[in-house]
């Protein structure tokens, strides 16, 4: 295991804005919120250090390919900022934490979660929404995608 | 061909920081980039059971964990 699992504490949070989605006829919105958080950990007051957190949207379960994405930009707040190798004030590093992915093996995962399109239709309601996640366009995930196995060959 | 020639979908400052982004993240060290497996969205990849449970959220998070 390259994150050791024992190291992260996880938890999912509900998506109140999804769920008054559910009960409307009609909704129009433009900002879905976050699909994830990292939590870096504090030294107690005992000298003890408290585990990271890295915390879930509850709506990001009914999508498989866009949880993995959400979970390994999370790990990669784990790697960078956890092991001390980038700091929270570094001004690019959430879009660092995304090439990460991409470097480590999962950036199909960011690159097609990246933008979505959906349309659905059920008894009362029907609609469509686009949805983006994570912080590099998907052209940029394209362009990192493609040169990552020449920047190892080099 | 037919007068078309590629052209790269992102700025040359897109592309100057992803290639500096790569050299940055180089502070991992080349073995674990070199050691790095592409994942797809396959079963061969993700063979645990995915239910939208709590279990099975853990186990993908095992998994991902696992991976990168």
């Amino acid at each position: 295991m390259k994150v050791d699992r024992k190291s992260v504490e996880l938890e999912a949070f509900p998506d109140e804005t999804q769920e008054l989605q559910e009960m409307l006829p009609s909704w129009r919105g433009q900002s879905a919120g976050c699909a994830g958080l990292y939590f870096h950990p504090h030294t107690e007051h005992d000298g003890g250090k408290q585990a990271m957190l890295v915390t879930i949207r509850a709506t990001q379960l009914d999508d498989p390919l866009s949880l993995v994405a959400t979970i390994a930009h999370e790990l990669g707040h784990v790697i960078l900022l956890g092991g001390g190798l980038l700091h929270h004030k570094t001004p690019d590093h959430e879009p660092m934490t995304d090439l990460l992915t991409v470097f480590l093996g999962l950036g199909i995962f960011s690159a097609n979660s990246s933008e979505r399109f959906k349309q659905y239709q059920d008894d009362r309601r029907q609609g469509w929404s686009m949805e983006r996640l994570g912080y590099l366009p998907q052209e940029v995930f394209g362009y990192a995608l493609g040169i990552c196995p020449r920047k190892v060959r080099s | 061909m037919l007068g078309f020639s590629p052209k790269l979908r992102i700025s040359d400052e897109e592309r100057h920081w992803e290639d500096q982004g790569f050299v940055r993240l180089e502070i991992l060290g080349r073995r674990r980039m070199l050691e790095a497996k592409v994942i797809l969205p396959l079963a061969e990849h993700f063979p645990d059971h995915y239910d939208k449970a709590p279990s099975g959220l853990e186990k993908l998070f095992q998994r991902v964990c696992g991976y990168i």
